[in-house]
């Protein structure tokens, strides 16, 4: 649903955004604090943090791009801010280029358990230098690169650049089972 | 999980991982960050406080304070200011904590906007929480004054315990600074429709 189809952005108050906002991408920016906390804690934390701002920020929502796209901006900036706050194993943290680069030639072996996929698969988020990790979430929330592009202000040349090479480490991460059959 | 997924596709992955919706309103929110509101500027008062209480119970250590008038006065000044900084800070987290009925009957962006303007003013009262710590490095000299020039190995082990103070006090007023400029922005904001 999307709140423009139904009335102007002025006829909604704050509240009645959020709970548009909160039904609708709920389970988006669950996940997307997923891809920035691995601790159930902190992550939980991430999310009150995440549905807080978001809920303030709506009182400047003036209806220029998607209420999901406004939302998702300001959950990667409050996530954003969360990981600079935590300051842990930021010097750690990689490029999609330098991630590309360092995963191995061979494909590695499909996880039968669908837990350690996803564990492997948040661990290569959680890895990501924000900006990075930006794009993947977005990706694999399935945003098209206009959309991504919008929320992060890259071009969307240099956002379909990125996805190229999201596409490639997913595929030799993951080893997609259709490639075997 | 959907039939469809494949077993190992990322994305499919990634969006059908289970997920708990958030149990809490924005009134229920802003309540919470409301509270923390009260126990960070709690927290505030109390470290600055014992640090000025701190400092001057090394001074007390290493000069033998006080003895002569003029030190009582200033160790009863230094009392004095703590105790109103504490009083009055007490009465805003009161305020805070425990807020007239006509403010807990406002609506809870309200609410929310009067518990920030309490902390915005919290922290724009410099002279109150800066108080004991100004006295404390007033007494400080007032050691030098008392007892002339206490020795070169005396001043050197001091130096840094005052730069360390000092340096304190300027990045508090610095940051206290920038938080106020944050909060009035916040309220700022919470103004709006």
């Amino acid at each position: 649903m999307d709140h423009n189809d139904a009335k102007p952005v002025g006829s909604f108050t704050r509240d009645d955004l959020y709970s548009i906002a909160a039904r609708e991408y709920g389970p988006a920016l669950d996940r997307l604090a997923a891809g920035y906390e691995a601790d159930p804690e902190k992550r939980s934390d991430l999310k009150q943090e995440i549905h807080f701002q978001l809920w303030r920020s709506l009182a400047a929502f003036d209806g220029r791009c998607s209420l999901k796209t406004w939302a998702c901006r300001v959950a990667h900036n409050t996530a954003v801010t969360h990981v600079q706050r935590e300051r842990r194993n930021n010097s750690g943290l990689v490029s999609l280029e330098e991630m590309e680069h360092a995963l191995p030639g061979r494909q590695r072996e499909p996880d039968i358990d669908q837990n350690r996929a996803l564990e492997h698969l948040q661990k290569l988020i959680l890895g990501l230098k924000p900006l990075d990790r930006q794009i993947m979430l977005a990706y694999l929330e399935e945003l098209d690169a206009a959309s991504i592009a919008e929320i992060t202000g890259l071009s969307a040349a240099n956002v379909a650049t990125k996805i190229h090479r999201i596409k490639n480490i997913l595929t030799r991460s993951f080893h997609q089972v259709q490639n075997h059959v | 999980m959907s039939d469809e997924m494949k077993p190992q596709d990322p994305g499919a992955l990634w969006r059908n991982q289970p997920w708990e919706a958030l149990r809490m309103s924005p009134a229920l929110l802003v309540k919470q960050r409301s509270r923390e509101i009260t126990v960070r500027t709690r927290e505030e008062v109390v470290m600055i406080v014992a640090a000025a209480a701190l400092f001057v119970a090394f001074l007390a250590w290493r000069f033998n304070f006080p003895h002569g008038w003029p030190q009582w006065a200033a160790l009863a000044g230094f009392i004095s200011w703590c105790g109103v900084a504490v009083y009055f800070s007490g009465r805003r987290l009161r305020a805070m904590a425990a807020p007239a009925p006509d403010a807990l009957a406002a609506t809870c962006l309200e609410f929310y906007r009067r518990q920030l303007e309490l902390r915005r003013d919290h922290l724009r009262s410099e002279w109150l929480w800066l108080g004991p710590v100004l006295l404390a490095l007033i007494i400080f000299w007032m050691m030098f004054l008392a007892q002339g020039f206490p020795g070169m190995r005396l001043t050197v082990n001091l130096l840094p315990v005052v730069l360390a103070l000092l340096a304190w006090i300027v990045f508090g007023i610095r940051h206290r600074r920038r938080m106020t400029r944050q909060i009035q922005q916040e309220i700022d904001e919470l103004k709006q429709p």
